[in-house]
C-alpha cells in the first residue's frame, strides 16, 4: 500500500466501503429471516358495536379495473348502513363516466356510495386520499387501489385488532391475481411475496418500524389526524407509516389475510413502479431520518429502519462496484488485496442466492414444486438486478431532491394468460432508462471480458449476471414498448415456435461467438501460451521452438484494437520484435560455453518474451469481440427480442 | 421527439468524453504502447527506437496529480529517467551483442521501463480528471436533469393557471 497513490487508495477504498455496505443490509435481511419464523399476531376481542368504516378508493384513469373493484367493495360483509364508500376520482379519461354509473347503480342499491370529482390533480394520489377523508365520516379508513379484490371479510377479520387503542394500522398482505401471466408476473410475485412474508413478518414480529403498502389496509381515523394526514410524497403510504409510528401508533400486519391484486404485466410499466417505491423510500429516508435516529426507539430498531428506508440504496451500490471493477483491476491493487476483494465480489451474488433459497419456507405454499421456485428466484435475481439502473436513478434524483409527477403503474384487468396488453389503453411508450440500460449493461459485458482476460476470475458471477440482467431488461423494454404505429398483426406466436426462434437465435449467436472466437482470437491465444512456454523453457533451444510456434500461428500484421490502437498491440512490430529475439537467442546457442552469456541473455529474452505474451493477451478482447461482432449483437438481440414479444 | 432531448444529451457526453480522451489520454496511451514495445525489444538500438518514439507524447514538465502530487508522476522526473536510459543504451550500443554485460543491461532496463510505464498509467486518470474537466462533467451531468426539473416546473405553474 506504500507505494499506491492517492487517487488508487480512494478507488479501492470506496470498492471495499461499497462492498462492506452490501452486507449489512444482508445481514439485516437475515434477521429478519429468522424474526419472521417467530410471527405471531396477538388474538383480538371482538368489538361490541360496528364502527362505521369508510373506503378510500383513489381513482385515476382506470377504465379496465375500476368496476371490478367497486363491485367488489360493495359484496363486503359489513352492513350498509354502516358502510360508506368514496371514489376519489382524479381521472381525466372515460372512467369518470364509468365511475358516475357505478356509483348511481349501487346508491340505488341502498349504498352510501360518494364519487367525488377534483380539479387538478393536485398531490397526486395523497391529493385524492385527503380530499377523500375531508369528504368521509368513517371511523376507520379502508384502502384500496384499483387492481385491487378485497376479499368478503376483509373488514370484519380486521377490525378487531383496533380494540387496542394504540393500534393505528392494521395492513393485510397482497395476494396476487396473474403470477402465472409471464415470467416477468413471476419475478414481481415472489420478490412482493418475500417482502411480505420476511420484511413484513420480521419486522413485525421485532416489534420495528412497519410501512403501509399504500393499499389492503386500513386505518384509523384519529391515528392519520394525529399524524398529520396525507402529505404531497410519491410514496404517501411510507411517509404516514413512519410519522405515525414516531407519534407513537402502533402497527399490526396481518398476514393470514390475502387482498388479491393485480401485478404489472409491461416492463416498463413495473419499473416504473419501482422507479416510484426507489423515489418516494428515498424521499421519505431524507424528511424522517434525523427523527428516526433521535427517536425513542431501540437502536436494533432505528437500524432496521434506516435499512428499510434506504433499501433500494444497495443497487445503487451495486452499480458502482461492477463501474469500478476494471479499474480497480486495471489499477493492479489487487495484487495485495485480492482475497477481499474477490470475496466482496463474489459476496453480493452468492448472498443473494442463497437467501432467496432459505427463504423458500416461507413462500412454499405459492409453488407447485421446487423447481418452479428455484426457477422464480433466478428470474427474480436477473430482475432485481436488472433493475437496478433504473432504481440508481430514481436513488440519485430523489437524493438530489428532483421533482417528480406521481406517474401510477397502468392496470390492464389482466387475470388469465394469453390476454394481451399491447393494443389496450394505458400501454406505456418506450422508456428511455432503457438506454442507460443498455449502455451500462455494454460497460458490463466489458468488465466480464477485462475480468475473464486479467485473470480475474471472481469478478466474473458479479459482472456477469449484472451485465445479462441489464441487457434483458433494457430489450424487454424496447421490446415492450407500446407500438407507436398501427401494424398488420401477423398472429400469435405460439410457445412452441417461441422456443424454436429463441434457440436459433442462441444458436446462431454461439456459433458466432465460437466462430469468432476460432478463427481469430484462438490464435492469438495459442501464440501467447507458446510464449508463456518459451519464457519458463530451460533451454534456449525450447524456447526458440516455442516462439518459432507462436510466430506460424500469428497474422502477418495488423492492429486488432479497432478503436484508438496503441504500438502496443500492433502485430507487425510485435513479429519484429520476435524475430530479433529469435535472432539473439540463435546466438546464445552458438556460444553456449559462455556461461555467464548464456544465462544473462536467456534471462533478459525470458522477459521480453513474457511481456509480448502480455501484449498478446491484452488484444484478444478487441479481436473476439471486433466492430462488426459487436454491431450483429446490437442489432440481433433486439430484433430477436422484439420478434418474440410483439406480435 | 419526445426522446430527442435525451439523445442530443447523450450525443453531446459521448462527444465531450470522446474529446477528452483523445486529447489527454490517447497520447500517453500511445506513449504506453512505445515503451510496452520497448521492453520486449530486440536490440539496444531498438529500445532506444521506441523510447525516442515515446517521448514527444509525454509531456515535458508538469505534475497531472492535483492533489497529493508525488514524484511518481512527475513528466519532468519521468523524462530525466528516460533520458538516463537512453545514455545507458547508447553506452552498450559500443559494446559487443555477444556479451553478457550487453543482456543483464538490456534485462535492467527493461525492469526499469516496466516501472516507468506504471507511472505514466499512475498519472493518466489525473491528465482527464482535472478540475476543469470534471466541471465539464458535472455542467453535462446536471444539464440534463436541470432541464426536466424547470420543464416539470413550468408545467405544473401552467397546469395551476389553468385551474385558477
Amino acid at each position: 500500500m506504500g507505494c499506491m497513490s492517492f487517487l488508487h487508495l480512494m478507488l479501492l477504498t470506496l470498492f471495499i466501503a461499497v462492498s462492506a455496505i452490501l452486507p449489512i443490509h444482508t445481514l439485516a435481511y437475515m434477521q429478519l429471516l429468522i424474526l419472521a419464523r417467530r410471527y405471531r399476531v396477538a388474538h383480538s376481542s371482538e368489538l361490541n358495536e360496528l364502527p362505521i368504516v369508510s373506503v378510500h378508493l383513489p381513482i385515476y384513469n382506470e377504465s379496465h379495473v375500476v368496476a371490478r373493484l367497486v363491485e367488489s367493495v360493495c359484496n363486503l360483509d359489513y352492513p350498509q348502513d354502516k358502510l360508506e364508500i368514496i371514489i376519489s376520482d382524479d381521472s381525466d379519461d372515460e372512467t369518470s363516466q364509468i365511475c358516475a354509473r357505478l356509483a348511481e347503480e349501487y346508491r340505488a342499491l341502498g349504498f352510501k356510495i360518494l364519487h367525488l370529482r377534483r380539479v387538478g390533480r393536485e398531490g397526486f394520489k395523497a391529493g385524492a386520499l385527503a380530499y377523500a377523508l375531508n369528504h368521509s365520516s368513517g371511523e376507520y379508513i379502508a384502502i384500496f387501489d384499483a387492481d385491487f379484490i378485497p376479499p368478503r371479510d376483509f373488514i370484519r377479520k380486521i377490525l378487531p385488532y383496533f380494540s387496542d387503542d394504540r393500534v393505528g394500522l392494521v395492513q393485510a398482505r397482497w395476494g396476487h391475481l396473474n403470477r402465472n401471466y409471464s415470467l416477468l408476473t413471476s419475478a414481481q410475485a415472489l420478490g412482493l411475496d418475500l417482502h411480505f412474508k420476511v420484511e413484513q413478518m420480521g419486522r413485525a414480529s421485532g416489534g420495528f418500524f412497519l410501512n403501509f403498502n399504500g393499499t389492503a389496509g386500513i386505518w384509523r381515523r384519529s391515528c392519520i389526524m394525529d399524524s398529520g394526514g396525507w402529505l404531497p410524497s410519491l410514496a404517501e403510504d411510507l411517509d404516514l407509516s413512519y410519522r405515525a409510528q414516531l407519534r407513537g401508533w402502533r402497527f399490526v400486519y396481518l398476514d393470514d389475510l390475502v387482498a388479491p391484486a393485480e401485478i404489472p404485466v409491461q416492463v416498463n410499466a413495473a419499473r416504473r413502479q419501482q422507479y416510484r417505491w426507489a423515489f418516494g423510500a428515498v424521499q421519505t429516508a431524507l424528511r424522517y431520518m434525523d427523527k428516526v435516529i433521535f427517536s425513542r426507539f431501540s437502536l436494533l430498531g432505528k437500524v432496521h429502519a434506516i435499512i428499510h428506508l434506504t433499501r433500494h440504496i444497495p443497487q445503487l451500490l451495486l452499480t458502482i462496484q461492477v463501474l469500478l471493477v476494471p479499474l480497480v483491476i486495471r489499477e493492479g491493487s489487487l495484487s495485495q488485496n485480492y482475497t477481499i476483494l474477490g470475496f466482496m465480489a463474489l459476496y453480493p451474488v452468492l448472498v443473494i442466492i442463497s437467501m432467496l433459497l432459505v427463504s423458500s419456507g416461507f413462500v412454499k405454499a405459492a409453488y407447485r414444486n421446487m423447481t418452479h421456485f428455484i426457477r422464480d428466484v433466478l428470474l427474480l435475481v436477473v430482475w432485481g438486478t436488472g433493475i437496478a439502473v433504473n432504481n440508481s436513478i430514481a436513488v440519485l434524483h430523489a437524493l438530489v431532491k428532483g421533482e417528480m409527477v406521481f406517474a401510477r403503474t397502468p392496470k390492464f384487468g389482466i387475470v388469465g394468460r394469453g390476454v394481451d396488453w399491447r393494443r389496450m389503453r394505458y400501454a406505456l411508450p418506450f422508456d428511455a432508462l432503457a438506454v442507460a440500460d443498455i449502455i451500462i449493461g455494454v460497460y458490463a459485458l466489458y468488465a466480464s471480458l477485462y475480468a475473464y482476460y486479467a485473470h480475474a476470475f471472481y469478478f466474473l458471477p458479479l459482472t456477469t449476471i449484472f451485465s445479462a440482467s441489464l441487457l434483458a431488461t433494457g430489450f424487454a423494454t424496447i421490446a415492450h414498448s407500446r407500438p407507436t404505429k398501427q401494424t398488420i398483426p401477423h398472429g400469435e406466436i405460439t410457445v412452441i415456435s417461441k422456443i424454436v426462434f429463441t434457440a436459433l437465435i442462441v444458436l446462431v449467436l454461439l456459433a458466432g461467438a465460437l466462430s469468432s472466437y476460432s478463427k481469430t482470437a484462438y490464435s492469438y491465444g495459442v501464440a501467447a501460451g507458446y510464449l508463456d512456454r518459451a519464457s519458463v523453457a530451460a533451454e534456449i533451444e525450447n524456447s526458440l521452438r516455442y516462439v518459432d510456434a507462436a510466430l506460424k500461428v500469428l497474422p502477418a500484421s495488423g492492429n486488432p484494437v479497432w478503436i484508438l490502437p496503441t504500438p502496443q498491440t500492433d502485430i507487425a512490430l510485435i513479429r519484429d520484435d520476435l524475430a530479433r529475439l529469435r535472432e539473439r537467442m540463435e546466438t546464445a546457442v552458438m556460444l553456449k560455453d559462455d556461461l555467464d552469456y548464456y544465462h544473462a541473455l536467456y534471462e533478459d529474452v525470458r522477459q521480453a518474451l513474457s511481456n509480448i505474451g502480455k501484449q498478446l493477451r491484452a488484444s484478444m478482447p478487441y479481436v473476439w469481440l471486433g466492430l462488426y461482432e459487436l454491431l450483429a449483437i446490437i442489432v440481433i438481440l433486439p430484433l430477436a427480442i422484439t420478434i418474440l414479444v410483439r406480435r | 421527439m419526445r426522446y430527442a432531448p435525451v439523445l442530443v444529451w447523450i450525443m453531446v457526453g459521448v462527444v465531450i468524453f470522446t474529446w477528452l480522451y483523445v486529447e489527454f489520454i490517447h497520447p500517453l496511451d500511445i506513449a504506453m504502447g512505445f515503451l510496452s514495445r520497448a521492453q520486449s525489444a530486440g536490440y539496444a538500438e531498438d529500445i532506444a527506437r521506441y523510447i525516442r518514439q515515446a517521448k514527444p507524447l509525454i509531456p515535458s514538465e508538469g505534475n497531472p496529480v492535483w492533489i497529493f502530487p508525488t514524484s511518481r508522476t512527475d513528466f519532468k522526473l519521468i523524462h530525466n529517467d528516460l533520458e538516463a536510459i537512453l545514455g545507458r543504451l547508447s553506452t552498450i550500443a559500443g559494446l559487443s551483442r555477444d556479451t553478457s554485460a550487453y543482456a543483464q543491461t538490456l534485462n535492467d532496463i527493461r525492469s526499469r521501463l516496466s516501472v516507468i510505464v506504471g507511472h505514466i498509467g499512475e498519472a493518466m486518470p489525473y491528465t482527464i480528471l482535472t478540475p476543469s474537466n470534471i466541471g465539464i462533467f458535472v455542467v453535462w451531468l446536471v444539464s440534463l436533469p436541470t432541464a426536466y426539473r424547470l420543464k416539470t416546473r413550468l408545467k405544473i405553474r401552467r397546469s395551476q393557471e389553468a385551474v385558477q
